[in-house]
């Protein structure tokens, strides 16, 4: 008893951990803050969950059961959650004296999937991109966890920075992001190192970077996106052409580059406003021949099974994650858990408007997960893990002294 | 401000989310039917069987096209090209070399690649020699069947390739777009894709034996490895053995048997002429073949659209959608001849399994042969005069009595004959020489040995309907009933023969006697008025009947000509007829005075046929009441016309038909040979009618060179059972002979004998004899 007692008491090891401090006022739990916004990215990551198991049955399934992938999805779903549950009890300022160490870590990792004499049994190349490392009982995308350590560092970096104010300023943080990007790049998987870049936005606009310098980068992007069409490989260029062609309203590559997006296209609209069931859905998804359908476009499946209904939905639900997380924000006051949230939202919300544009023909088709729903074990468990670092923010009051963070008055951004 | 940007940022996931819902609206209404049938359209496999073509028949029902089962040996294209080769020495060399190939260069790896070639070429030759002692075939035709497949594929692809390239690029232009010359590059990229008959199996020997087949496709599973340490490849690869059925034509090579003991002196004989015919009736039921093109697909497609009835016939068997006489890969389509005509007739109807692949539930139509067709032909008595028109039996070769002035005895001679019944228009046989007949691989042989395209012989071309010709003077016999019928000469119209009709131009428009011998036509009685019709007719006399085409004019000769067929399509399920003109090209039927005056006597600027001709004869047979030719006897008859002749002139014009084969001076009543002179028309029993025409022909040139000259020789007949004028005409003839010369003396014997098969055939009784048999009367 009494070592339990030494254990808990203030100023004790769990204390230190829960707060992140050896000091602080009142008893250590007296920071907790069972009422936070944050319960709403937990819910919502659960519903997501469960839509994505079900969905991942009825694409893969033979009805009889769960299916073998969405067996290993709930497994996934149980890592994940408990991974979250991990990630809530350290205070976020000890997570963060982690960030550098696990980024340098993380980019490790992608250099050594780039490696050329790395064996295939370790890496082994899906659909010619070298993003996965076999770890004998699941293959990991360290890109994936990539992401989370890129919000903690880029959070800490900002967090009492003044730097970003200033247009140079913004090459530290560009930096950042445009390491791991870029490796990502090189797997090839440019749907992942696409989320790269709205993150880090989100932390810059949150953190108070000044409207007009963000809004001349995204300006000159924007005006040398059309360039990098030319230097983009034949199989992209296509995809480009393909979404161009489409909404132009020209099917005639319907069978041959335009395919997946056609054959998405075609079940998420077959679902019409109440869906087909469950019987009906499995056998237009299984005839169909969707292709990645329990996986980048589970979407299709989802609208397919339960309609217009279904699909927004998920939808709202991916909007509760991220109105929580932001909520989370507001109501912190601690700078580092503020931006940490706010870029774990930027990925969440990259990320689904990528995968459901894609998959209802206003993207090009992109290689990219729907967080919490698509299949795998990678992004599962990422996705967890930034909800865990949410309810990790918002479950904690921040103590004082608090100190003003980002406020630098009005009409001056 | 934190909030202000928090805020900023919300609105920002909101408005996406927004934006994402509100295409997932659109998608999940406004495309929901159209999307949902076509995703619930994948849960149905189709598997289509193929249908039995229907038959050809003849009159009797004789069979004169069927399909039967039959094996042939295909090989894939890649084969046949040896393109194989290079691909299997390309796998070879990278499976032995797999550990260096990475680092290789393409110089390297090319050699490496030629080095297994040869023996990877070696191996396609043992196939192609194993191909070839198997089913027999000489390995020579084997290798020229490749490489008539390989300049056919490549010609039809470089042309396929250009016409994509060009519609793409005029597409592109309608569009606006400006073509560079790194898009044309693209965009011939794009048209150099492969045409289906590169990646299909192509047949290299049609037809198999069962035994050969099985034999065949016993040794299809062996399999050989051609390089040690390379995968086996089969023995046979790329070879298969389908069963594609076969079109058989059972008809179309028959033995025939002829009596000549009615034939002229010369070739007369009291043995018959035994001899096997061969491609008899192929001009008319054509050929099908086993390949099939986008075009059959999209003509399919267009009848549906234009043809209510086969709409129709395909809405009840199927529906518009899944339409049971689509076309497959590998099906049989006709492709000339009725074959092509009655396509939607012949095919039938596919068996179609449905299955529902979510729940197994199968459902099978069978399939449904498609319908016979039963022609107006007489399949004996087309053998027959395919038999009469066979230059070995004699009556198509240059004879000494023929008197050509253009070629030397013994030529062959290309001919067409055709025989309707009168009442009903019925073809009864239809027969042009020489033809060809339909190979085992489905297209047409010519016969003899000649080219397909050779311009002398013509072989695809069917005579009977195709060709145009000169009616010459056989249109003679219609000249008075339009006249009367216009008021412009009674019909005890005299009209003397001046022997050239105008008499200060001994030149132009002469009589055909006075151009040959100087004579002029002489009325019987010397009466001083001239010519009677009967007497013009009976003698052909030019003079009469350019008067007549003078006072006709160039006004009213366009209608006799119309009134007679000329000008008007046939309807007929035949292709390529040609329906006859008038009046010089480019003048609209318009006609000069001049030519009215030739038009009058059948020359000048107008074309026929010898299916106008019997039809015309036939027309004034009936008393001036025309009816179409038919050729299938299920098909609906069209309403008889009658034309506004009066039928006295008819029945003077028929008078004169008599006279020509009956009098003792008529143009058609004997020939002199170096034997004698004798009746050409010699049955006993059957009254004819004719008229001969020896219609001046334009030369047949070919780069400069003249190949042909002289005259065509025509004789067309109406005959009836019966032995004097009272007697009626059932069935009409018409004869030419192309560049034959007289009419008379070349067309006439070939229609006596076809007088005589008609009799043969049952098709034409001759009436009993009379007490003292009236055919001795002729004799000389």
């Amino acid at each position: 008893m009494s070592v339990l007692r030494s254990l808990i008491k203030d100023g004790g090891p769990i204390a230190f951990i829960i707060r992140g401090t050896h000091g602080g006022i009142g008893p250590w739990y007296g920071i907790l803050n069972p009422s936070t916004p944050a319960w709403m990215t937990l819910g919502a990551s659960l519903v997501l969950s469960l839509i994505g198991v079900v969905a991942i049955d009825t694409a893969s399934g033979d009805g009889s059961g769960l299916g073998f992938l969405a067996f290993r999805q709930v497994l996934y779903v149980g890592v994940g959650v408990s991974a979250a549950a991990v990630a809530v009890v350290p205070h976020h300022r000890l997570i963060g004296r982690l960030a550098l160490p696990a980024m340098i870590a993380c980019v490790a990792l992608l250099v050594f999937l780039l490696v050329p004499f790395v064996p295939d049994s370790l890496v082994t190349p899906r659909k010619g991109a070298r993003a996965w490392i076999d770890l004998g009982v699941a293959d990991f995308q360290p890109a994936e966890l990539t992401k989370i350590a890129f919000v903690v560092v880029v959070a800490m970096y900002l967090r009492y920075s003044r730097a970003h104010r200033r247009f140079v300023g913004l090459v530290i943080p560009g930096l950042i992001a445009a390491v791991p990007a870029a490796l990502i790049t090189l797997q090839p998987d440019l749907g992942t190192a696409s989320l790269f870049a709205p993150s880090l936005f989100a932390m810059l606009v949150a953190a108070g970077a000044r409207l007009r310098h963000l809004s001349i980068i995204v300006i000159a992007a924007a005006a040398v996106l059309p360039a990098s069409y030319l230097v983009m490989k034949p199989h992209q260029q296509a995809r480009i052409r393909g979404l161009v062609e489409q909404i132009q309203g020209n099917d005639e590559n319907a069978d041959s580059i335009n395919y997946q997006s056609f054959v998405a296209q075609r079940l998420v609209a077959a679902g019409g406003v109440w869906g087909t069931g469950e019987d009906k859905s499995r056998a237009i998804v299984a005839y169909n021949h969707l292709p990645e359908a329990h996986n980048d476009m589970v979407f299709a499946v989802i609208t397919l099974r339960w309609g217009l209904i279904g699909g927004v939905v998920t939808v709202a639900a991916v909007g509760a994650w991220i109105a929580g997380a932001l909520l989370t924000a507001a109501v912190s006051r601690d700078p580092f858990g503020r931006l940490v949230v706010v870029g774990l939202s930027g990925f969440i919300a990259a990320q689904t408007v990528i995968n459901i544009g894609m998959t209802i023909g206003l993207l090009p088709i992109i290689g990219i997960t729907l967080p919490f729903v698509s299949y795998g074990g990678s992004s599962m468990l990422a996705s967890w893990l930034m909800t865990g670092l949410v309810v990790n923010v918002g479950i904690r009051r921040a103590e004082p002294p608090f100190r003003d963070s980002f406020e630098y008055g009005g009409g001056d951004d | 401000m934190f909030h202000a940007r928090l805020a900023i940022l919300l609105v920002a996931t909101v408005g996406g989310l927004v934006l994402l819902a509100a295409q997932a609206t659109r998608l999940t209404t406004l495309r929901h039917a159209e999307a949902f049938a076509v995703a619930e359209s994948k849960l149905v496999r189709t598997t289509w069987k193929n249908a039995t073509r229907g038959r050809i028949l003849d009159r009797r029902g004789r069979v004169l096209a069927h399909d039967r089962p039959g094996y042939a040996v295909a090989v894939d294209y890649d084969l046949i090209t040896g393109a194989w080769s290079e691909a299997q020495a390309g796998r070879a060399a990278r499976t032995l070399h797999r550990d260096d190939w990475p680092e290789l260069s393409t110089v390297q790896r090319a050699e490496l690649v030629d080095r297994y070639r040869p023996r990877f070429d070696e191996h396609l030759a043992a196939c192609w020699r194993t191909i070839a002692r198997v089913t027999g075939e000489p390995i020579d035709e084997i290798d020229r069947r490749r490489e008539r497949t390989v300049e056919r594929v490549s010609g039809r692809y470089a042309h396929i390739v250009d016409v994509r390239l060009r519609i793409e690029i005029e597409r592109r232009l309608r569009l606006g777009q400006e073509i560079t010359e790194e898009l044309e590059t693209q965009l011939a990229e794009k048209a150099g894709r492969p045409i289906r008959e590169q990646t299909d199996a192509h047949v290299l020997v049609p037809a198999v034996s069962d035994a050969t087949g099985f034999e065949l496709r016993r040794r299809l599973a062996e399999r050989v490895a051609v390089v040690k340490g390379t995968r086996p490849v089969p023995v046979l690869p790329g070879v298969s053995v389908p069963d594609l059925g076969r079109r058989e034509y059972p008809m179309s090579s028959v033995e025939v048997a002829v009596d000549r003991g009615s034939l002229p002196a010369p070739i007369r004989s009291d043995e018959p002429w035994s001899a096997t015919v061969r491609g008899v009736g192929s001009h008319l039921l054509g050929w099908t073949r086993a390949t099939l093109y986008r075009e059959d697909i999209e003509r399919r497609a267009a009848s549906l659209e234009t043809d209510a009835t086969l709409a129709e016939a395909v809405a009840a068997v199927g529906s518009r959608e899944v339409d049971r006489g689509r076309y497959v890969s590998g099906d049989r389509i006709g492709n000339a001849g009725l074959e092509a005509s009655l396509e939607d007739t012949l095919r039938g109807w596919r068996g179609v399994e449905i299955e529902r692949l979510d729940s197994g539930d199968r459902s099978l139509i069978d399939e449904t042969p498609g319908r016979d067709v039963r022609l107006t032909l007489d399949a004996e008595l087309q053998a027959r005069v395919h038999a009469l028109l066979d230059p070995r039996f004699g009556l198509t070769r240059v004879q000494p009595w023929h008197d050509n002035q253009t070629l030397p005895v013994g030529t062959e001679l290309h001919a067409a004959a055709v025989v309707l019944d009168v009442s009903t228009g019925e073809i009864l046989a239809m027969v042009s020489t020489p033809t060809f007949v339909v190979d085992d691989a489905g297209g047409p042989e010519p016969l003899p040995a000649a080219r397909l395209d050779d311009p002398i012989a013509r072989p695809l071309v069917n005579r009977a309907v195709e060709a145009p010709y000169p009616p010459g003077s056989i249109v003679k016999a219609f000249m008075l009933p339009a006249a009367v019928r216009h008021g412009l000469v009674d019909i005890n119209h005299r009209q003397e023969c001046t022997g050239h009709l105008l008499p200060n131009k001994p030149l132009s428009y002469r009589c055909w006697i006075y151009k040959r011998f100087g004579y002029r036509h002489q009325p019987e009685d010397y009466r001083d008025e001239g010519l009677s019709v009967d007497e013009a007719i009976k003698g052909s006399c030019n003079i009469f009947f350019y008067d007549l085409g003078r006072r006709l004019g160039p006004e009213l000769m366009p209608g006799v000509y119309d009134a007679i067929g000329v000008g008007r399509p046939w309807n007929l399920p035949l292709a390529n007829t040609f329906p006859g003109t008038i009046g010089r090209p480019g003048t609209d039927g318009r006609l000069e005075p001049n030519e009215a005056i030739f038009l009058g006597m059948g020359q000048g600027p107008v074309a026929w046929t010898p299916l106008h001709a019997a039809t015309a004869f036939a027309t004034l047979a009936r008393g001036g009441v025309r009816v179409e030719p038919r050729l299938l006897l299920d098909a609906p008859r069209a309403e008889p016309v009658e034309l506004a002749w009066p039928s006295a002139p008819i029945e003077r014009s028929l008078h004169g038909l008599w006279r020509v084969v009956n009098d003792r001076d008529g143009t058609a009543a004997s020939i002199a040979t170096e034997r004698g002179r004798e009746p050409i028309f010699n049955t006993p029993g059957v009254a004819v009618w004719g008229k001969t025409g020896t219609a001046a022909a334009p030369p047949l040139v070919e780069d400069g060179r003249v190949l042909r000259e002289g005259d065509h020789s025509w004789f067309v007949a109406l005959v009836g059972p019966g032995h004097g004028e009272s007697a009626q005409p059932t069935h009409a003839i018409a004869v030419i002979t192309e560049y034959g010369g007289s009419g008379g003396r070349v067309s006439g014997p070939i229609a006596n004998q076809i007088v005589r098969s008609l009799v043969a055939t049952g098709l034409l009784t001759p009436a009993p004899p009379l007490a003292a048999d009236r055919s001795t009367a002729l004799a000389p």
